[in-house]
């Protein structure tokens, strides 16, 4: 439920680091919220995004989600086999679920984010 | 902040697994497996519901057809001999307190069913206006409802009573017992499929439930249900009917009979003298983004219901727009996300029903 080689928001957005590039995508809490995805709306490659700002909306049939970025960075690649099939996101939220690839402007902003016991204590609280 | 409310069957729902949400004051199940598994279910085969939350209403006494007459705005004549009829409780503005289905179940006795959110409201509404020798009995205290919906909701209904329910027309209510248990059964639902509703006494309520889900009939929650009365184009309390609106605004404004005295008449008389500010139209969004209740429409008014329908697999919703917009065919904008999407007028309901 927690993978323990990511990094998390409270506003349930995983992050994985490699090197300067960021992986974002929602948590398996998040999508069992949500129910199946229907719309994925995704930033275009290329745009710049921002540490705590909208960058895009994951939309089910109960609701819709706004998805904060983790960090700060310019869009290096998004995930387009989630746009044209949204449940990929419930299949499979960590792996094949994954959302966008940001090159990070200040890798250190991912100290910000939460650590997998510190996210797993967020969901219970809430 | 209220207590949250629970129906007979919660531990049954939380044992299923289901995505429980609040509504209408109770812990309702939202979806057991996912909406559109669940839908597709009703639409092609059979679902049951439990919708113990809704308010049923026994209404006995010499003065009781007098006091309905007089607190609903339809005929209840025509609850007459088992018939469970589409009515609305009005304000003395004439717009509505809720809308609820009537039905004479024998005779100075009718059964009314009115929506969870407003149980409380209705009772306390009824009561001081009821006519001496009118008395209510609240059987949500004591019974559960089922709703069993779908083509083949009929056939597996009376092949699991043993009884050729399918004998009795659409929107009948009658007595009849299962496994011995006194029932009150109505050829009703919300779903646009045919199918039954069910009142049962608590105790056996579990037992009903398991024999229903024995015969494979599907789950459904009131997520499917939200999806299913909007492709049917039905209306909810709180978003396409509501105390700041009258039946003239919506597609309901047939319930309301000018021929006799109800609470809400005279306003109504006044009110149909002149253009109504608002009607009720379905659309369906040009592109695959929802339109949510209370969205703006640029042309005016706003999102009652939206969702995703799952037969067309594209956004459809209800909304409230002025008349001088509410032309079949044309194109309006709905704000969404602060951008303008374009959706185009289409009739209700917005799928064909095959119902008998």
């Amino acid at each position: 439920m927690f993978p323990s080689d990511l990094c998390y928001t409270e506003e349930h957005e995983w992050v994985k680091v490699d090197d300067d590039v960021a992986t974002i995508g929602i948590t398996a809490h998040a999508t069992d919220e949500l129910g199946e995805i229907v719309f994925c709306d995704l930033p275009s490659v290329g745009a710049e995004i921002i540490q705590m700002d909208e960058f895009g909306s994951v939309e089910s049939v109960k609701t819709v989600s706004s998805l904060f970025s983790p960090v700060t960075g310019i869009v290096s690649e998004i995930n387009v086999e989630v746009v044209g099939a949204p449940s990929i996101i419930n299949d499979s939220p960590y792996d094949s679920g994954w959302l966008i690839k940001v090159k990070l402007s200040d890798p250190k902003e991912v100290d910000d984010l939460l650590t997998p016991e510190e996210y797993k204590s967020h969901v219970k609280a809430e | 902040m209220k207590e949250t409310k629970q129906t007979p069957l919660y531990d049954t729902h939380v044992h299923l697994k289901a995505k429980m949400t609040n509504f209408g004051g109770f812990d309702m199940p939202v979806w057991y497996t996912n909406i559109k598994d669940e839908h597709l279910a009703v639409r092609n085969s059979a679902g049951v519901f439990d919708i113990s939350h809704m308010g049923v209403l026994k209404i006995t006494g010499e003065s009781a057809f007098e006091s309905l007459q007089r607190l609903t705005c339809n005929d209840v004549n025509k609850s007459k001999n088992g018939h469970m009829i589409y009515n609305m409780m009005l304000t003395e503005k004439g717009t509505i307190l809720d809308d609820l289905m009537v039905g004479e179940l024998s005779e100075k006795t009718y059964i009314v069913v009115v929506n969870a959110s407003n149980a409380e409201k209705i009772l306390t509404w009824m009561t001081p206006k009821l006519n001496a020798g009118t008395y209510i009995e609240d059987l949500t205290k004591t019974h559960g409802l089922l709703a069993v919906q779908g083509p083949k909701a009929v056939e597996l209904l009376s092949k699991i009573t043993q009884k050729p329910l399918g004998d009795h027309p659409r929107f009948s209510l009658f007595k009849e017992t299962w496994m011995g248990v006194d029932c009150l059964f109505m050829r009703t639902g919300y779903t646009g499929e045919d199918g039954f509703e069910i009142s049962i006494p608590s105790a056996s309520l579990l037992d009903l439930w398991t024999e229903l889900m024995d015969n494979g009939i599907t789950p459904c929650g009131l997520g499917a249900r939200d999806t299913l009365r909007l492709e049917a184009g039905l209306p909810l309390y709180g978003q396409e009917l509501s105390e700041e609106i009258t039946p003239l605004m919506t597609r309901y404004s047939w319930v309301v009979k000018f021929t006799k005295d109800f609470i809400g008449k005279t306003a109504l008389e006044n009110l149909k003298l002149t253009e109504q500010p608002y009607t009720t139209v379905g659309i369906q969004m040009k592109e695959r983004v929802i339109p949510r209740t209370g969205y703006a429409i640029k042309e005016g008014g706003q999102i009652t219901s939206g969702t995703l329908s799952p037969v067309l697999d594209m956004p459809i919703a209800m909304a409230l727009i002025p008349p001088q917009h509410a032309i079949l065919g044309s194109v309006i904008s709905v704000e969404i996300r602060g951008k303008y999407h374009a959706a185009t007028i289409v009739p209700i309901p917005f799928i064909s029903l095959k119902r008998s």
